[in-house]
């Protein structure tokens, strides 16, 4: 499904009503019933108590404002190796409805939500800014909902591209499941800008990622930014492990790497399947017929479930053996694993998140430079 | 209200629209009935010329167990049944917790009575502490469904209601074929085996039933050396073993390596939990300066021993080498 996002209905607090960004999602909707608010919480509440909060809520935006801080250190695992990534939470939720999604535990509300106070959200970010810079950073949206699903609507993507191309202390990353990449190309790229794509095997993407584009369109969409001259990424995340996984993935592998130039992927990151215990729960009642939730998992030193260590190895040795099988030299990082799997398969163990950083700062790697 | 003495074979006893309670032990009450009498009396409502009952349900049939000729009631007058339902809720709830059985039957009743399924989500939900959701209701109306020999069990072996939420994702004749191995266990192991059992059934796309009358479950069932909770025991153990088969090859390994090593039974080692970890602990308690010598020279023997880098190096390397 390529198709671009549009809600069913757009709840609006009242102090959100006279902001520009809000009057351009109004302009942009076009006749999709609107209804003005007070209180969100009750609003939350509502649909909070409905049989399937999270599937109302996809069908729904809420325009609102950040009261709390945009941006914050990911904030990784315990127990795990760090990457020292920033993020930047400018709306939430997401409209699609992967079976593995962390948001539908993570969040309260389950309404897909875009802050408009954006004076707000470039004051903390230059904050942050100013704060780091003499530092390399990396930081990036798309943490708690897709980079670009809702660009169309709001234009963030081009309000951020052309404010991180000019800072380049800092890598700048999107991050998205989508096709939506009108506004990026558009806008012109910049060696500190990476536009990364969330990616599995055909077959979990089919069953498993409800909603989003098919591997083939996403890798369309990659190449299209790629020749507009951005560097791309692709986070293998969640792998999942199912009969003939394999084969699924050395496919997806293979057809990245006929699709797209290995010298303008910045960096690949793998993260096997894993999530916090209650999750387990709302997969198993929401998608009933998804078989994610049954093989090996075990909970690990962060108290959530992923499998057990051997699997996760063999997982991650098979996937590394198709990525090196071109002989072309990729950045490769594990979100949210141990030194131990990073020696065992990348023959690194970072000493700290700085390090993994500095691995995957290219080519931003002098900072005296600045 | 007004009070009236009610022959107790007038008592439509079949009528159960307002009943919430079934699994109650009556010894207590009928002997206090029989020292002091009846002191609090029940509430009866007439419907179509019967007498029935609203609240007060044991009392009555702890009376009748004693072969009272009458008992003094109140009488509700009103006619609508919700009403009446209302005041035998508020009247228990005043008094008493109710039991996990009593709430399903309470929020079935509602429903039953025509309240909607938001209405009872927003006004019974909280003042029966569950959480207000649509999905915990479906939960409760799901146990209050559930057979009566599985309510039985759940009232007599108290179950919780994590477990009582996974039986009701099992058939009837799933449960009749479960019930006889959960009993024994404690309420951990019960949640274990049931969830386990659900999770390999949908991994491997099998009915429960054929797991559950396979030749292994038989053999283990049909063991007349084994007593109720070493069968549940065994039980519990060979499912769990069919839903983590690489995680049991592990343990087994470590056992084994273990075993080889000749490792003292008194002083315990145990990799971290699930291998996620690298570390080992070893723990072993002592009463006096002499013990606690000789078992660090235990200790200093077994670390000089080739045979425990085996046990150390524990790792997916080991295995695939």
């Amino acid at each position: 499904m390529s198709d671009l996002y549009f809600p069913e209905k757009i709840f609006i607090q009242k102090k959100s009503l006279n902001f520009p960004l809000t009057e351009k999602i109004l302009e942009r909707a076009g006749h999709i019933p609107t209804e003005i608010i007070e209180n969100a919480q009750d609003l939350i509440a509502d649909f909070g108590a409905r049989k399937d909060p999270l599937l109302s809520g996809k069908k729904t935006l809420f325009i609102t404002q950040q009261k709390g801080a945009f941006v914050k250190p990911c904030p990784c695992t315990p127990g795990y190796v760090g990457c020292n990534y920033f993020i930047i939470n400018t709306d939430l939720n997401c409209p699609l409805d992967c079976t593995y999604c962390i948001l539908q535990n993570y969040l309260d509300n389950p309404l897909i939500t875009v802050h408009v106070n954006t004076e707000h959200l470039w004051r903390q970010i230059d904050l942050f800014l100013s704060r780091l810079r003499h530092q390399i950073i990396r930081i990036g949206t798309g943490e708690l909902g897709d980079s670009l699903v809702l660009d169309h609507l709001t234009d963030r993507s081009k309000e951020m591209l052309g404010y991180f191309r000019e800072r380049k202390n800092v890598l700048f990353e999107l991050k998205t499941k989508t096709t939506n990449i009108s506004n990026v190309l558009e806008s012109p790229p910049s060696e500190n800008i990476v536009i990364a794509w969330s990616l599995n095997s055909e077959k979990i993407a089919q069953e498993e990622e409800k909603g989003a584009p098919s591997i083939t369109e996403r890798l369309e969409a990659a190449h299209s930014v790629m020749k507009r001259g951005y560097r791309v990424a692709f986070h293998f995340d969640p792998i999942i492990r199912y009969p003939g996984w394999e084969e699924g993935y050395a496919q997806v592998v293979d057809q990245m790497l006929t699709k797209i130039d290995a010298q303008k992927i910045a960096w690949i990151s793998l993260g096997s399947l894993r999530f916090p215990p209650p999750l387990k729960e709302v997969i198993s009642k929401r998608f009933p017929q998804s078989r994610i939730l049954y093989e090996e998992l075990i909970r690990g030193k962060d108290g959530k479930f992923r499998y057990f260590k051997p699997l996760r190895i063999q997982l991650y040795k098979n996937f590394v053996k198709f990525l090196r099988k071109t002989g072309k030299e990729i950045p490769v990082y594990f979100c949210m694993e141990s030194g131990e799997v990073w020696e065992k398969i990348l023959k690194k163990e970072p000493k700290d998140k700085e390090d993994v950083q500095a691995y995957l700062s290219y080519p931003l790697v002098s900072v005296d430079n600045l | 209200m007004r009070s009236e003495d009610i022959k107790l074979d007038t008592i439509n006893i079949r009528d159960e629209r307002f009943r919430i309670s079934y699994y109650s032990d009556l010894f207590a009450l009928i002997h206090s009935i029989s020292e002091i009498g009846l002191i609090h009396p029940p509430v009866i409502t007439y419907r179509e010329g019967d007498a029935i009952i609203v609240t007060g349900w044991k009392r009555v049939l702890a009376c009748q167990s004693l072969d009272l000729p009458s008992i003094p009631c109140f009488v509700f007058e009103g006619q609508d049944d919700f009403e009446a339902f209302r005041l035998g809720l508020e009247e228990n709830l005043a008094f008493r917790p109710f039991t996990l059985l009593e709430k399903a039957q309470i929020l079935s009743r509602l429903i039953q009575l025509g309240i909607p399924e938001k209405g009872v989500v927003k006004d019974h939900l909280f003042r029966l502490e569950i959480p207000q959701t649509l999905n915990h209701l479906d939960t409760y109306l799901r146990i209050a469904a559930l057979d009566p020999e599985t309510k039985a069990a759940i009232h007599s072996k108290n179950m919780v209601f994590p477990v009582v939420q996974l039986l009701t994702e099992y058939s009837e004749e799933e449960r009749r074929l479960l019930l006889f191995f959960l009993h024994p266990l404690g309420q951990n192991k019960r949640r274990e085996l049931l969830q386990n059992l659900l999770e390999i059934a949908k991994r491997d796309r099998i009915p429960i039933q054929n797991i559950l009358t396979g030749e292994d479950v038989h053999g283990i069932a049909s063991d007349q050396n084994l007593s109720p909770l070493q069968k549940a025991e065994e039980i519990r153990n060979l499912i769990q073993r069919k839903r983590y088969p690489t995680l049991s090859t592990w343990k087994d390994m470590f056992k084994s390596h273990k075993k080889d090593l000749e490792w003292p039974n008194d002083i315990k080692i145990e990799p971290s939990p699930f291998f996620e970890g690298e570390e080992f602990t070893v723990h072993f308690t002592f009463k006096d300066l002499d013990e606690y010598r000789k078992k660090l020279t235990k200790l200093n023997q077994m670390a000089s021993d080739e045979k425990i880098s085996r046990l150390l190096k524990f790792s997916p390397e080991k295995k695939d080498e």
